[in-house]
Order: C-alpha cells, then structure tokens, then sequence
C-alpha cells in the first residue's frame, strides 16, 4: 500500500509516538483541507490518535489506519454540520476568517463530501485510486468519477 | 486550470493548518480518558474541546448518545480530575489498567428496544394499546406527547406535587416508523436539557413506548447484567447530588436507591447486586449545586443471554425475515470480529468484488469499524425491501437470479466518539435455502444531494447510475419505485429523479437508491436528508 506502512511493532507506546512524530502534522493539514476548520482539524486528528490506540492490537497499518480514521472523523464532522447548519439560521462558510478569498478554494468546500475528499487524497496526499477507494469504502471507479466530476465542477467554476 | 493548480491550491491552504504544541499531551489525557472498559451504553457530557468546536444545536443530543459497541470514553470535565502524564511527555501515557472480567458476557442485547415508560412489560404495553384502540389514549400515539407525559412525569416532585423543573419538547425526529427520537431543553431554551428516544411495536395505530432518555448531563457506561449483579460507571458534567434509582424491568418498585454527592468527570461505580431479574431500569436523576438544575437519564439493561452457544437461527419463513437474519448476523459477525461467520454471509459477486478471502481478510479491520458500529446500536431499524417478486419483471435479467431485496438501516451509530443518525443499505440476495447479503459491488451510485444534507419538502432527489440498468428509489424503507425521470440512457450512465409524493414531512427521512445491472449485478446507497 504506502511505503510508510510498517508491519512490525514491538510495542505499542514507542510506536504510537513515532506515528506521531511522522504523522501528526500531515494528518492535521489533511483534516483541515477536509473541513476547513483549523481547531476542529486537531481535534478530528487527536480523536484519531486515541481510536488508533484503542485499536492498536487490529491495525495491520496503523498509519493507514490513521489516515482512515481521519478522513472518517472528518466525513462525520462534516455530515453534523450539515445538520447544524440546518438548524441554524445562518449557514457559516466552511472556511475561517483570515484568509485571502481563493476561488478554487471555495468551490473546493462546496463540493460534495465524497468529491472533495477523493480530490485531497489525489491531489495532496497523492494516493493511488486503490488507496482512496480503500479510505472510501468504494470502488476504483467510484473514485475516478468522484474526481473526474469533482475537476470538471472546479474548471466549470473557474472557468464562468 | 490544471491538476497542479489543484495541487498548488491544496499544498497553500494546508500550509495554514497549524498544530498545538501540546497536542502530544492532549492526546496522552485522551487515551487515558479513553480506557479500554466496559461497554458504554449512553453517553452524556462531550469533551469540552469538541463541543468548543462545533455548534450545539437542536442535534446536540444526539451527538452525545453513545451507543454499545464502541469503547469507552470518559466524560471529561478539563477542570478536574484529569488524567495527566506527569513528567515524560514525550512519552504515551501507559494502557489503563482493567479489572479482569470475571465472568465476561458474550454478548450485548438490543439496547433501547425495550419500553421504560409507560409501561415496561408487554402485558402493560398490551392494555395501554387496548385503551388507545377503544380511544381512551389518544396521547400515545403522538410521540411527542408520549415524550411530554413522560418527562412530566420525571420532573415531577413528589415532595412539592409540583412539576420540579420546567421543559420545552422539540420536534419529533422520525428514525423510521417504528423509532425515533424528542430532543428537550429544560429549564426551557436552556443548554441542558437532553433527548428521549421512543419506539412503537407497528405502523400507525400502534402507541408509543420510551425506550431510554438521555442527559447532556449524565451519562452512563454499562457492561452488562447477567442476572446476578450489574456492572457499570457514571460521569456527570456537573456537581451535584445524584440519586441512583434502579428498578426491576418487570415491576415498579425500586430495588435500591440512594443519593450521593458526585463531583464532574469523576467516574461514579453503580456495581450492585440484583439476583434474577429478568432486567433492570437504571435512572439517574442530578440535581446540580449551585444552579439546582435537575437533569435524568434513564436506561434499560436486559439480562444477557448465557454463555452457551446460541441455538441455531430458526429457518426463516420468508425471504424478507431471512434478509432481516442475515443482515442482523452480518453486522453481529463484524462487530464481534468473527471473519468466518462474515465471509460465509457473503454473497459470491461480493466475495469476488472484494478480491477473495484474502483481500476480505485485509480489508476486514476496517469494515468491522464501520459496519460493525450498528451492532448494539439501541433504535436501528432493519427494514428489508423485495425488489423482484419471483417470476415477475425478470425477463431481461439471467434466468437464474435469485430473490433480491435491499436491507435499510437507520438508527443512532456512534463512531469515533460521537453518535449521529445515519442510513445504510445494502442489497441481498435469496436462494431456496440461504440469504447472502450483496455489498460490495463496482457499480457507481453517486447521490445528488450529500448524505445528511437539508431538502426542501418537494425536493427533487436524484442519482446518477449505470445506464441500462434498473433503478428503484426507497423512501423511509417503503416500497421502492421507478424513477420519475431518467435522462442519459444512451451514455454511460443515468440521471434518474424521484420526487415524493405526498410532499416530505418535516423531519428526517432515509433515502435509497438501488440500481440492478443487466447482468444481475445490483447495488444500492442510501443518505438521511432533513426536511425542516
């Protein structure tokens, strides 16, 4: 899968502290351009963290399995806000203040969930199509056409 | 615009993530928070960091209903009694020390299936629905005010014969006909407050029964009770007194009770003894120092079936109630991390979709954190879909496909330490003497709206797929129709519409798509959508 991968642990504290000191920061940039959220991001991370030690003597992979764990935190994150959202009156932006306005950005954020998610793992994380169907739950096809219609909806914005 | 632009965009705006200095540390208090313990069966305070970070709204409890097979985790209260790594913190706190099981339960029952009020034996819930066929109780059959009665009932003060502390009941969440669930807050528009989940035995005419009520204030990790004594842990957000109430499942006296003063995010044991109880309601009612805010949780924990090995599964009578089995013992094997039993549920499009044995095995860790989560989940529901009747609209497909249906589950399902409402299918297929469940599958269903998204009543729902292939909406678990519209048929794939009608009701409703390819292939996905 990923050369990261190890499949010999001796223990798990030394181990789960190197994961961290690989993987910690990656995995907070990934799930802020998941979420668009900067505390949230750490947060969703941190939860994967403890559900990686909670599961340490199951994962064959644990960076994989953190990654998983991440995307899922933040899938599920995303999914309540929807909700909130939807009690609120006023729907937030994704992203938090502060920033130059980045058009490509903002369309990112207005993808759907799946879109964007096969998107960042392609694009940033550069999994291969196997890697984020397996992160996905899907198959290779979904996730090239999840991209495929995620990139035309990005040049279609662009582009108007 | 390129693939680097996408990729130059991406590497700028991850840059702008940042990371907390401490978050070593703050990892090192979850894990120790986290434990490895006993089975939560509700779960009341959130973590103060997450629920810094995300809106409490009308929701808000359901994030906070924990269901039983995810681990344990602590109510935290950052204030106190905090778990800290002391000197070494660039060391992992070490594994919480567990207290061996000494008669270790072999399984959990369906939590939350079970009536807590206003009856708690099916004799009780018989001549209630009696009193609501002759008309005498039309209150219970609105689950609202089968919410109402019962939280009045609650916070009434026996002392005082007046209603202790004033609520405002929110709108019905509908899970499925069947189930689900009255946010409150009380006092009223207060933050506290929490949610009371209902279910009823039938379709309309059948009353409304509560199945467990659940604090943002309290909540209560259960391992089990075996018949002999009950094992358990409490956590409160707030200091207090807590009254400890715990009654026999099929009586109303209590069998104990007790008050104690209880100090937030301090773990509170309820180990009693309780010998031959068919089952135990456990309430927990804090009244918090200063503010005097009362807060109750109240859950219902049957007796666990003995360790013997169960009897075989009676052979199902028809192909729904064996679809129903195979998807309860499919979800069952994942969460219990039986491989064999999974595979052998497995249907052979799945078994080679997902790469044989092997590629099963590899994947297995992961699917039984996902699908396993709704084992144990206290309201899913499972509701199975016939998409064929035999012999009927089958003449374009192979001669020998078998009975095809899709399994719907909606309910609760706590992941990653939180519980949100969600909807799942899958397909399955039946054969003269088994059912297999279908769901793995290369077929590509991509929903117009995302799961968990707001529609409008008369929303337009769509999905795109296969062209060529049949296509079936379920609404609620209903019975699945035709597109209303199907555009594309002549490329690679479909659009295909549904609107309802009659126009959506307010609240929540499960949606599902179910494709079947030419070849006999089928699959099917399924999102919750809100309709306010």
């Amino acid at each position: 899968m990923n050369a990261e991968m190890s499949t010999t642990r001796p223990s798990w504290d030394d181990d789960l502290l190197a994961l961290y000191r690989q993987r910690y920061e990656p995995m907070v940039r990934l799930a802020y351009l998941l979420t668009g959220n900067r505390s949230v991001a750490e947060e969703l991370v941190q939860d994967a963290f403890v559900s990686v030690h909670r599961n340490w003597q199951r994962a064959t992979f644990p960076s994989a399995y953190l990654r998983t764990a991440v995307v899922n935190n933040a899938h599920s994150w995303l999914r309540r806000r929807v909700l909130e959202e939807h009690h609120a009156a006023a729907r937030p932006s994704l992203v938090e203040g502060g920033f130059p306005a980045d058009e490509m950005w903002d369309v990112l954020e207005h993808l759907p969930e799946r879109q964007r998610t096969a998107i960042v793992l392609r694009f940033y994380e550069d999994l291969p199509d196997a890697d984020i169907a397996l992160i996905l739950g899907c198959r290779v096809p979904t996730v090239r056409t999840a991209i495929h219609r995620g990139l035309a909806a990005l040049h279609k914005e662009i582009e108007r | 615009m390129n693939d680097n632009d996408v990729r130059e965009m991406l590497e700028r705006r991850a840059g702008e993530a940042t990371v907390s200095s401490d978050a070593w540390d703050r990892i090192a208090e979850r894990i120790a928070e986290d434990g490895t313990g006993p089975t939560v069966l509700a779960f009341a305070p959130p973590r103060r960091r997450f629920k810094a970070a995300i809106v409490l709204g009308a929701i808000a409890a359901a994030l906070l209903v924990v269901v039983a097979s995810m681990a344990v985790i602590q109510a935290s209260d950052t204030s106190e009694e905090q778990v800290r790594v002391a000197d070494d913190r660039t060391s992992p706190p070490p594994l919480p020390d567990r207290e061996p099981d000494s008669d270790p339960p072999t399984a959990v029952p369906a939590l939350g299936q079970r009536p807590v009020w206003p009856a708690t034996t099916d004799e009780g819930l018989a001549r209630l629905q009696a009193e609501a066929d002759a008309g005498r109780r039309p209150d219970l059959l609105d689950p609202r005010a089968v919410a109402g009665g019962y939280l009045s009932e609650r916070f009434f003060d026996d002392a005082s014969r007046r209603l202790a502390q004033n609520f405002a009941v929110e709108e019905f969440f509908e899970g499925d006909a069947t189930s689900g669930e009255i946010p409150y807050t009380s006092p009223p528009g207060a933050s506290t407050g929490g949610t009371v989940l209902v279910r009823r035995a039938g379709g309309d005419g059948a009353i409304w029964f509560v199945v467990s009520s659940i604090s943002r204030r309290i909540g209560i990790q259960v391992a089990a009770y075996d018949g002999k004594k009950l094992t358990g842990e409490a956590s409160v957000a707030g200091g207090g007194t807590l009254k400890v109430e715990i009654s026999a499942a099929d009586g109303t006296d209590p069998l104990s009770s007790e008050s104690r003063p209880v100090t937030a995010g301090k773990p509170i044991d309820l180990r009693q003894q309780f010998a031959g109880k068919p089952g135990l309601i456990v309430r927990l009612r804090l009244a918090e120092a200063p503010s005097g805010t009362v807060s109750f949780t109240e859950i219902r924990v049957d007796k666990l079936p003995t360790a013997s090995p169960p009897p075989a599964p009676p052979t199902p009578q028809t192909f729904e109630a064996g679809a129903q089995a195979a998807a309860r013992r499919w979800v069952r094997a994942l969460s219990s991390k039986d491989a064999d039993v999974a595979w052998e549920l497995l249907a052979e499009d799945s078994r080679r979709t997902v790469g044989g044995r092997a590629g099963f095995d590899a994947r297995f860790t992961e699917l039984a954190g996902g699908w396993g989560a709704w084992d144990g989940s206290p309201d899913t529901s499972y509701r199975v879909v016939s998409l064929l009747d035999e012999g009927a609209g089958k003449a374009d497909l192979p001669s020998d496909l078998p009975r095809l249906g899709v399994v719907v589950l909606s309910g609760r399902v706590a992941q990653e330490g939180a519980a949100s409402f969600q909807t799942m299918s899958f397909p399955v297929r039946g054969t003269q003497d088994k059912v297999q469940i279908d769901p793995f599958t290369d077929i590509n269903i991509e929903l117009d709206k995302a799961d968990g998204a707001g529609v409008g009543s008369r929303t337009v729902l769509g999905a795109y797929a296969p062209a060529g292939a049949r296509v079936w909406f379920v609404l609620d678990g209903a019975t699945p129709v035709g597109p209303d519209t199907s555009e594309g048929a002549d490329g690679d794939q479909q659009h295909a519409t549904f609107t309802s009608a009659p126009a959506l009701s307010p609240g929540r409703h499960s949606f599902t798509v179910v494709v079947l390819r030419v070849d006999g292939g089928v699959a099917s996905r399924s999102a919750t959508y809100t309709v306010t």
